[in-house]
């Protein structure tokens, strides 16, 4: 079916944002980022393009199965591995704010 | 069917741009991160096979390959986790918002 293999192109673009996410981000939180958005999309699409492929009333609760299972596991793993890269000690800039840069943005804005 | 094949191939060229950041990543949360868009992606690979080799069993494979990597991600994150994690969550609750970046405790060991 065709449409199926349109869906399942559409996967294969999420999980190559993915792969260059992890490739060229600059540190592990912006990785997470990518990792979990780009995952968690492309395999929705591509169990997409397997419902429309697969028949058998069976087959397809299974897949659904996989699905949420999937859908519930990445968001999951994702907050836990950046608890755990916070704790571990990865932290991240927080440029300090003060009175001459709320000034620069009042005279751009 | 070559379709099919085709996307499993690429799939799996992606997965090996993601064994470069298993490889090169500087802290332990960058290996987790893509070892866990690994398993996503042989996720998707193992459902692939169902459409191209036209045997729709390797759906239960993936139904049980999500269910054990999920456990096992956990398991993993969990012995990552510092011993002193609840103390740590308070102090970092304490602390100022500007940081130094990547003062990783494990770089500095």
């Amino acid at each position: 079916m065709p449409i199926a293999y349109i869906f399942f192109f559409i996967g294969i673009i999420f999980f190559a944002l993915t792969s260059l996410g992890l490739l060229r981000m600059p540190d592990a939180y912006c990785r997470l980022h990518a990792a979990a958005l780009g995952d968690t999309f492309g395999f929705l699409f591509i169990t997409i393009g397997l419902l429309l492929h697969v028949s058998g009333v069976a087959y397809i609760i299974k897949l659904l199965m996989v699905l949420v299972t999937m859908w519930i596991m990445n968001p999951t793993v994702s907050h836990y591995m950046s608890k755990v890269a916070l704790l571990r000690g990865n932290w991240v800039v927080v440029e300090k704010r003060d009175q001459s840069d709320q000034e620069r943005e009042g005279a751009s804005a | 069917m070559s379709i099919a094949l085709l996307i499993i191939i690429v799939l799996g060229c992606l997965a090996l741009v993601d064994l470069i950041r298993a490889i090169l990543g500087p802290t332990a949360v960058d290996r987790m991160v893509a070892s866990s868009a690994i398993t996503t992606k042989g996720l998707a690979i193992i459902l692939l096979l169902a459409v191209a080799d036209s045997n729709l069993a390797y759906i239960d494979v993936a139904l049980v390959l999500a269910l054990c990597g999920f456990v096992g991600l956990l398991a993993l994150l969990r012995s990552l986790l510092p011993a002193d994690a609840d103390h740590l969550v308070k102090e970092i609750a304490e602390r100022p918002a500007q940081l130094v970046r990547y003062a990783s405790r494990e770089e500095s060991k």
